[in-house]
């Protein structure tokens, strides 16, 4: 049996030793291989005082030396903290600090940004480059920098460490309302019952190969790299300048033989429109799976067309649940245009609507989707307040007082017992599959000096969910690309309004609060 | 040189209305700054002001690599030559 994610590994060396475990462009490794590294760089950050429960940072880009970074920080007995090799080092170092990254597993890539996280507070000690023998330049004062060539010297053989399976294996951030991120943080067992889940419902098999497409601090990543190992499978990273470009996008898929695929719409979209697919296309595919955001129905049933051999499903879930639920797509009829269902609970999971009454909603009623079972996350690092706010013992549950999460998604259970996403509760939005905290954007807006006031709408869009625009209300002499140039130091790009618009005021409301619906008004016009 | 009015022409759109002025020095393309979004935005861009088509099938690494190459195909496509 496996208990924990790193077992996948360990028992698909043992069974499957010379069988490809990640394929990273022209680069791969062996089951073998990777038990082996992992196991030297577990060992390796013990002994630079990494303990049971620690969190460790991975900064660099996906590679296969990133995944060994996964292995060997779960070995070890600590968490992984994926950290996005785009964002600004200001967010980063939040995250470091948040949750005490005192190990950082870095790429020379990223050398010239370690200075950046420490200068904003980052409190690491130690930094071990995964992708080099030794470092061109030097390391930053009073960090201990450790190669990939003090790896080798270590025992190859699996530490001991006492893990459990309710044990932190990550912590993935996602943006925050309150203008800073917070941490979802999730156990062995979180990731094992939504991937063990998974690779029965899809079949996903040894011979399998499942593309790695998603970014590792995005949850998606889960599914490709663990239901991967947990059947010995293949992954093979996208690398990221064909995951945009669509024809690239199809010849990769093709050329690796890809069978599975896994990514948010927006891709799947672009891969309909513009992929130069033809009916039948893609021979090796047999399974697609989307979720991050609502699939524009139009395109859906376009590539459902060109890829009849293919299976298709939606999986919806926040990162607090993994996923909760999820709709395999039937034929979809030549006139339907509504988005399709969110679909009925994974097994094990439970998944009910609550009324504004506070009762569990009956099967047409509009309410909040709440989510208990064993995918359900443990809270937000280092903050119980908001984390009791979303995560609660189950107030239906009687005696049984296990944690509930409540979405802020509202839904109705359709007469087939699927539900159907009908929109969020508060400001939290999706574009290109991304969530983003409209107060997020507005807390680093108000950041600036010469910001009065100001408003982040969204503004609904068909290829990529939601586009951002931002009313701004400045002092004399401030401009649009100084507040663009303000927030790129602060939040990530794809946080970043694509449309900023200075005004003299913002209409409000009666009772003096900005008017958000009068703003969306403008937001939609010509 | 025509290949450097260009490379200039592109890059202050791509910089100025793809990217709102985030990644000021580089090269935006071979950097990874442009997600497939941005792309079809390029796209369009390049069939309007250098007056070209650009086909599915060319919207590949080959041509979009880097604002080198990218430069390279376009020229190419107003000489009327298919790369």
């Amino acid at each position: 049996m496996q208990y924990l994610l790193h077992h996948f590994v360990e028992a698909a060396a043992a069974t499957r030793p010379n069988d490809i475990a990640v394929i990273d462009g022209g680069r791969s490794i062996t089951y073998e291989r990777l038990e082996a590294s992992a196991n030297q760089l577990a060992r390796l950050i013990m002994e630079l005082g990494v303990q049971r429960g620690d969190r460790v940072g991975l900064y660099l880009e996906k590679s296969i030396e990133s995944i060994v970074g996964i292995y060997g920080i779960l070995k070890a007995g600590a968490a992984y903290v994926p950290l996005d090799p785009q964002a600004p080092p200001a967010r980063l170092a939040y995250i470091a600090q948040n949750c005490g990254i005192h190990c950082l597993l870095s790429g020379t890539e990223k050398a010239s940004r370690w200075v950046d996280l420490l200068s904003n507070g980052a409190p690491i000690e130690s930094i071990v480059v995964l992708n080099a023998e030794s470092l061109e330049s030097d390391a930053p004062g009073g960090i201990r920098v450790l190669t990939a060539s003090d790896l080798a010297t270590h025992d190859d053989s699996p530490p001991s460490r006492p893990t459990i399976a309710l044990d932190l294996a990550y912590i993935l951030y996602t943006s925050g309302s309150t203008g800073q991120p917070k941490g979802v943080k999730l156990t062995h067992q979180n990731g094992i019952a939504f991937v063990d889940w998974a690779v029965d419902t899809f079949g996903v098999r040894p011979e399998d190969r499942l593309s790695s497409h998603a970014p590792l601090h995005f949850d998606l990543s889960v599914f490709d790299l663990f239901a991967a190992a947990r059947v010995g499978a293949t992954v093979v990273l996208v690398p990221r300048s064909v995951s945009v470009l669509p024809v690239e996008i199809a010849r990769f898929i093709e050329e690796k033989r890809i069978s599975v695929w896994y990514s948010v719409p927006s891709v799947l979209t672009m891969l309909a429109t513009r992929g130069a697919l033809t009916k039948g296309s893609l021979s090796t595919l047999k399974t697609i799976l989307f979720a991050g955001e609502v699939f524009p129905t139009k395109y859906l049933r376009r590539l459902m067309q060109l890829l009849p051999h293919v299976r298709f499903a939606n999986l919806y879930g926040p990162t607090e649940t993994n996923v909760c639920t999820f709709y395999e797509v039937p034929q979809l009829p030549e006139d339907m245009v509504e988005p399709i269902p969110i679909g009925k609970p994974i097994a094990g999971v439970d998944a009910f609507a609550v009324t504004d009454e506070g009762r569990i909603a009956r099967r047409g009623e509009v309410g909040e989707l709440y989510v208990r079972g064993p995918t359900v996350m443990q809270g937000y690092w280092g903050d119980p307040e908001r984390s009791g706010q979303t995560l609660f013992p189950n107030p239906f549950g009687g005696e049984l007082s296990d944690n509930t999460y409540r979405t802020g998604d509202m839904v109705l259970e359709q007469e087939d017992g699927a539900f159907k996403f009908l929109g969020r509760r508060d400001a939290q939005i999706k574009s290109r599959g991304y969530r983003i905290e409209l107060g997020e954007i507005e807390t680093a807006l108000y950041a600036h000096p010469g910001v009065v006031e100001c408003a982040v709408t969204a503004v609904p869009d068909e290829l990529v969910t939601n586009r951002i625009k931002a009313f701004v209300v400045v002092r004399e002499g401030v401009t649009e690309s100084d507040l663009v140039r303000f927030c790129a130091d602060r939040i990530p790009r794809y946080m970043i309004p694509e449309t900023l618009e200075l005004r003299p005021n913002l209409p409000k409301t009666s009772t003096g609060k900005v008017d958000r619906q009068a703003l969306a008004g403008v937001g939609a016009g010509p | 040189m025509r290949n450097r009015k260009t490379a200039r022409t592109i890059l202050s759109f791509v910089r100025r209305e793809l990217l709102d002025g985030v990644a000021e020095d580089g090269d935006p393309l071979a950097d990874g700054y442009l997600d497939s979004l941005a792309i079809e935005q390029l796209v369009a861009f390049l069939e309007e002001t250098f007056e070209i088509t650009v086909e599915d099938e060319e919207i590949v690494d080959q041509n979009f690599l880097d604002i080198e190459t990218l430069v390279a195909f376009v020229e190419l496509k107003r000489e009327g030559v298919r790369p």
